[in-house]
């Protein structure tokens, strides 16, 4: 529970930094030994960790579709709603953009008032995504 | 077994949402379209504006999924789409609404030669009105459309061309739909878009004699979406709404059971369904005698839904749980847990089972109860909520299911004609009987978990809670103005931001405090230097007050980032500061209500519904905050920097990191590199500590296994190259450019400079001070083993202390002390590399005096001289103890030695405790002569009571010769006769003595111990006795018998003191004597029988008579 939830301690942030999950502010911690689900929108959650996942996901499926839901990305086990506490409408809002921030890997598809993700590439590696992650350049300005 | 889903489906049309620019001309989406009373009804309203008031601008307001956009979308395709689009519109839409409006919409006849309306459909979305109308426009397939428009439409080129197109005689009129009208009017708020465009946009429809229709789809009002805005604003928004005329669409509750019916289509017959829903339909028409004639049909056609699951979803669809609104299509279709699709897919049809009212509670409580406690609802949801878990704590599944249906009814009763009377109860939970039922309820009465409303004939939920938190925080709110900014930042929890770079490229755990601060309170902040260790940097989040104008703000900011500070810092202004005053004061008056209110002690509904509040208020500000973070202008060193999203905070963080740090050598142990470490890194760093000074002439410094400290070891010390084999042997070297080690040479010459800089001794821990600064930053966790890096590979060079003591070697002790206690670690260089040469060359001077051998002026050299010097001296020397101290710690320092430079320019100066040349080259000087000289001093020594022994006189040793001549050969004794030949032929020598010595212990002397010595002394004294004893003996040999002849040997007092005499008496002389002895014997036995006594006493006088007799010839 604590590399989800960890115990802040007045001293030193260590153990708060530490545990990778934390910060992707799953739970979160009411009193005592009560804890919730935190969902939303995630915005500090990085697309190419996103579409990391999402591409785990759609790999690990024994259908060869080259469309998924958003509902079923919403609320699969296993998909991205349920993995990373993000409520559909949050995951509609960051999938949209899906073909720009994937380059072209996915698409976004509202046909017919239907919306789903279109697999466009073949053959995607998930760590393709992942560079993007990191990459986030400072401007200056003045 | 079959599941429910294998032959119940959600028909089509119901499983999609209309995407009117997509769906136009697309016969198929209007098919699915039911034209209810109340659309009907909007049209109608329409159509009376149209007639009455001459409005052409609309607005249709209402709830998500209530067929809003399909009804634009048939209105667009009766006004202008294709002949069968035309006649599939009419079809469905209803002749007798079709007539109705004919005539005022103009709308086109069958015949081909009809006058169609242009149609423009636009689906809104987040960007700004006149882009998304253009494109429209450009796509809309109007005649030259796209030159009209020309290149870049701005608002005027857009509305001239609306207008014109109007106005078009060939045509009917211009319909323009504006879908999802709201997220146009979203980003207005967000982005400070025009939305006097729509006013515009209203004043040109209307004055266009209702040639220029235009609809607009919304699902809360105007004003709404600006929300967000100042109260000036939102007048102003007010106003514009009211050139529309607004059309609210909202389904009545028949109708949407109607629609779920039509949407769950079942391939199998479920005729046991049919009483149980007549059972619900009366208990609804009871409540109110306006329902549909066929209710109980069409609640049938809902199955498996339970009916009464079925009647609430539309009042339940209509309830506004914060932004999460479901439709009732959205929650048919949707497969999150507990809902009716998971619910189709998991349970098997064969038990009869119904998606009942406690099913659906399920699902709101699992996906939406963190919205509904902070709706409007919120308090009755949490009363009811807090009733279903004191049941569940002691009721039986039946308890639980009836509380749930129960709750979930009284809940969202309002409207649907339902109440959780006793029948409708026992239709709920139809597979129980009644008598179970009635027991089960009476229970409930008794735990007070529900009421009995006898009004209503009806049970609801036990209503435990009256306190009114909305009024208790606003209250709060009233008494407070502005935002209590160190109250806030103490509450919330900000987290913390690591330069994840920096982490992964460095090793190093370092962490930026987020803060939130006032415009005021930066100078003190920014100067105040407290922090947590491992502290790397602050970024201060400032939450302006409303009175400053933004371009103080910004300089005020500016200038607190430009003070200099003890580590880095950048100071943020969020562009979203006014949210997070506003829920900064709400969360803060949330969080002291407990304190404020006493009574919500004694209160869990009122509690828990406290603690949902601020846990969304939490969630929010939480949120808020995050994108404060990344929105804001961050100013860094008086610079102003604009960053792009929440990570790119970190790489600002590691930015500031590297410039800081920017000579970190990297470490790679999560266990370690990090400033508290744990206790079990501790005992691996402890016992990784001992096994360095103890094996590090080995690979991995001896640990053979695969324990925790083998890791460390691999991770700070091989891969770093601190302790790796050279010229084939393993050892801490010193870093060097073109190694591994490279990254570590800074911060060894760093602290070299501190040393070279210190005359006196230098703690380890102020080593660890510049170590810990900038540029290097090496966290807490890592000190003990850099440092002792550091000492091991200097241990040539410097001289180590533990509590001030001098320590000559490094042991596991000081390894102990090093992890313990570092304060009392210390180290010097003793000698500057200035006095470094001078030293040398005393050295090999004051060696070369001594041994006669040159010795080149290196450490090395003279190191080796030094101990091939002690490997010369006798065995004796090396073991004695009757030396001085600082012959004795040179000796112990000589023998131990292993390290020659190290004993050359650490340990000779430590020992002479002085770093000048001189001083250390006399001190050496003094010591070695000691040590050369002590073995034949103590010969000597030995050597002159020996010849006291024998009597001889200084300055007459050659006559011991002559008088060995005589004893040799007379006395058989071997010893005797070696000591007498060696006298013979060498007189007394030292060397010859050295032999005597080793001849009386057996043993040759130069490998006794100080012991044997003493006993080798006393041997010899023993031997010398001997000697003068056969000396006498010889000298009383051969004589005639006629005279008696005596040798008297008497030896009293100091060791070795004898004197002899050898007397001749004759036989005629014998009388006197026998008469003296006679009377000496009695006196003898006078004193007593202690023979001792006598014998002194007659030795003594012996003694005294010798003396006095004159000598005789030898």
């Amino acid at each position: 529970m604590r590399s989800y939830a960890p115990r802040s301690n007045n001293e030193t942030a260590e153990d708060l930094v530490e545990p990778v999950l934390a910060e992707l502010g799953l739970i979160s911690h009411l009193k005592g030994n009560e804890y919730t689900f935190r969902i939303g929108p995630k915005r500090n959650l990085p697309d190419g960790v996103l579409l990391f996942a999402l591409s785990r996901y759609w790999n690990g499926l024994e259908s060869g579709a080259n469309t998924l839901s958003l509902d079923m990305l919403a609320f699969e086990r296993g998909a991205l709603g349920l993995v990373f506490k993000m409520d559909i409408d949050s995951l509609a809002e960051r999938l949209m953009n899906i073909e720009q921030s994937s380059q072209g890997a996915y698409g976004w598809s509202e046909t017919a008032g239907l919306k789903q993700i279109v697999r466009i590439q073949r053959n995607i590696d998930p760590f393709q995504f992942l560079g993007a992650a990191y990459v986030a350049p400072v401007n200056r300005r003045n | 077994m079959s599941k429910y889903i294998d032959h119940v489906q959600l028909a089509p049309q119901f499983q999609r949402a209309i995407r009117i620019d997509l769906d136009w001309g697309n016969v198929g989406a209007l098919k699915g379209y039911l034209c209810q009373g109340s659309a009907a009804q909007a049209v109608r309203t329409i159509v009376m504006h149209l007639l009455e008031r001459r409005q052409s601008a609309f607005t249709l307001t209402g709830p998500y999924g209530g067929g809003k956009s399909s009804l634009a979308l048939v209105l667009a395709s009766l006004l202008g789409g294709e002949v069968g689009v035309r006649r599939a519109a009419k079809e469905v839409l209803g002749d007798g609404l079709v007539n109705d409006i004919a005539k005022p919409l103009r709308v086109p006849t069958n015949g081909s030669a009809a006058k169609l309306w242009h149609v423009v459909l636009v689906a809104g979305r987040r960007e700004d009105p006149i882009t998304s109308i253009a494109k429209a426009l450009a796509s809309s397939g109007i005649p030259y459309v796209t030159k009209r428009l020309g290149e870049r439409p701005d608002a005027t080129r857009v509305l001239k061309v609306l207008s014109d197109l109007s106005e078009q005689p060939e045509v009917a009129g211009l319909f323009l739909v504006i879908d999802e009208l709201g997220k146009m009017l979203e980003h207005a708020a967000s982005f400070g878009g025009d939305i006097h465009f729509f006013q515009e946009l209203a004043e040109i429809a209307s004055r266009s004699h209702g040639r220029f229709l235009f609809l607009g789809i919304l699902h809360q009002a105007f004003e709404m979406y600006g929300a967000r805005l100042g109260h000036e604003a939102r007048v102003e928004w007010g106003k514009i709404q009211g050139r529309f005329a607004d059309i609210p669409l909202v389904a009545g509750v028949d109708e949407v059971i109607e629609l779920t019916g039509r949407a769950i289509a079942s391939q199998k017959k479920h005729p046991k369904s049919k009483k149980l829903a007549q059972l619900v339909a009366d208990c609804i028409t009871q409540n109110r005698p306006a329902s549909a004639k066929d209710l109980p049909e069409k609640l049938d056609a809902c199955w498996p839904l339970h009916p009464v699951t079925a009647a609430l979803l539309g009042p339940v669809s209509k309830r506004r749980f914060g932004q999460n609104e479901r439709s009732t299509f959205a929650f048919l279709g949707s497969g999150e847990p507990e809902g009716f699709l998971d619910f189709l897919k998991n349970v098997d049809d064969g038990a009869q089972l119904t998606y009942e009212p406690a099913r659906y509670w399920d699902y709101l409580c699992s996906n939406l109860e963190p919205t509904i406690l902070v709706s409007p609802d919120g308090h009755r949801w949490a009363q009811a909520s807090e009733a279903v878990s004191r049941c569940e704590g002691r009721g039986s599944s039946l308890h639980v299911r009836l509380i749930k249906s129960i709750a979930i009814i009284d809940l969202f009763r309002n409207g649907s004609g339902l109440n959780a009377s006793q029948n409708l109860l026992l239709a709920c939970l139809a597979d129980s009987t009644e008598a179970d039922v009635d027991a089960a309820l009476k229970d409930l009465l008794e735990w007070s978990v529900v009421i009995y409303r006898s009004h209503l004939k009806a049970y609801g939920v036990f209503e435990g809670s009256d306190f009114d938190i909305a009024a208790a925080v606003q209250r709060q709110l009233n008494e407070s103005h502005g935002l209590d900014v160190v109250r806030l930042s103490t509450l919330v929890a900000m987290q913390p931001i690591l330069p994840k770079r920096h982490y992964h490229e460095s090793g190093a755990l370092r962490w930026f405090e987020s803060q939130l601060a006032t415009i005021e309170s930066l100078p003190a902040l920014v100067k105040s230097s407290n922090a947590a260790p491992g502290l790397a940097g602050r970024f201060v989040l400032v939450i302006p007050n409303d009175q400053l104008s933004e371009k103080t703000r910004r300089a005020k900011c500016r200038e607190a980032s430009s003070i200099r500070a003890d580590f880095p810092l950048a100071i943020g202004l969020p562009s979203n500061a006014d949210t997070l005053r506003s829920l900064g004061r709400e969360f803060v008056a949330l969080e002291s209500l407990s304190v404020q209110h006493p009574e919500l002690m004694g209160d869990s509904v009122a509690r828990k519904e406290v603690v949902a509040r601020t846990a969304a208020v939490s969630g929010k500000l939480e949120e808020e905050l995050l994108v404060a973070r990344s929105n804001a202008e961050w100013f860094v060193n008086g610079e102003s920097l604009r960053i792009g999203g929440a990570h790119d905070l970190h790489t600002l963080a590691s930015n500031l990191c590297e410039a800081q740090f920017a000579q970190c050598p990297p470490i790679f142990s999560e266990l370690v590199n990090r400033e508290n470490i744990s206790s079990n890194a501790q005992a691996a760093v402890n016992a990784l500590l001992v096994a360095c000074v103890t094996n590090d002439r080995y690979a991995a410094a001896g640990i053979t296994n695969y324990s925790a400290e083998r890791g460390l070891y691999e991770t700070v010390f091989a891969a770093t190259g601190l302790h790796q084999s050279l010229d084939d042997v393993f050892g801490f070297h010193r870093p060097r450019a073109g190694d591994l080690s490279a990254a570590f040479e800074p911060v060894w010459a760093a602290a070299d400079a501190l040393l070279a800089n210190h005359k006196e001794i230098v703690k380890l821990t102020d080593i660890y001070r510049v170590w810990k600064a900038a540029p290097f930053g090496l966290t807490g966790g890592v000190m003990p083993l850099i440092g002792l890096a550091y000492i091991m590979s200097n241990r040539a060079s410097m001289a180590m202390y533990l509590d001030d003591v001098y320590q000559p070697d490094i042991t596991d002790v000081f390894a102990h002390e090093i992890a313990r206690d570092p304060k009392i670690v210390a180290l010097r260089r003793v000698i500057g590399t200035a006095e470094q040469s001078k030293l040398l060359r005393a050295l090999s001077e004051t060696l070369f005096a001594r041994t006669r051998e040159t010795v080149a002026p290196e450490p090395l050299a003279l190191g080796r001289a030094l101990v091939k010097f002690y490997l010369n001296l006798p065995p004796w020397t090396r073991r004695t103890q009757k030396l001085s101290v600082g012959a004795t710690k040179l000796k112990s320092t000589l023998h131990a030695a292993a390290d020659p430079p190290k004993l050359v320019l650490v340990d000779l100066p430590s020992l002479a405790g002085s770093g000048e040349p001189k001083k250390i080259a006399k001190f050496l000087g003094e010591t070695l002569d000691e040590l050369g000289n002590a073995y034949s001093n103590e010969l000597e020594q030995t050597r002159t009571q020996f010849l006291g022994a024998l009597g001889v006189v200084k300055g007459r040793e050659a006559t011991l010769k002559q008088r060995a001549a005589v004893v040799q050969g007379i006395t058989g004794d071997l010893r005797l006769e070696a000591l007498a030949t060696r006298l013979a032929s060498d007189g007394m020598t030292l060397k010859a003595f050295e032999d005597i010595v080793g001849l009386a212990v057996n043993r040759p002397a130069r490998e006794l111990t100080d012991l044997d010595f003493d006993r080798a002394t006393m041997a010899v004294a023993d031997l010398a006795l001997q000697f003068r004893h056969a000396e006498m003996l010889a000298a009383v040999r051969n004589r005639k018998p006629s005279r008696l002849a005596i040798g008297v040997v008497v030896g009293t007092g100091e060791s070795g003191q004898t004197t002899m005499r050898s007397i001749d008496v004759g036989n005629d002389e014998m009388e006197p004597v026998q008469e003296m002895a006679d009377e000496v014997y009695s006196l003898v036995e006078r004193y007593g029988s202690d023979m001792r006594l006598a014998l002194a006493a007659l030795a003594t006088v012996g003694v005294k008579l010798i003396d006095k007799l004159p000598e005789s010839k030898p």
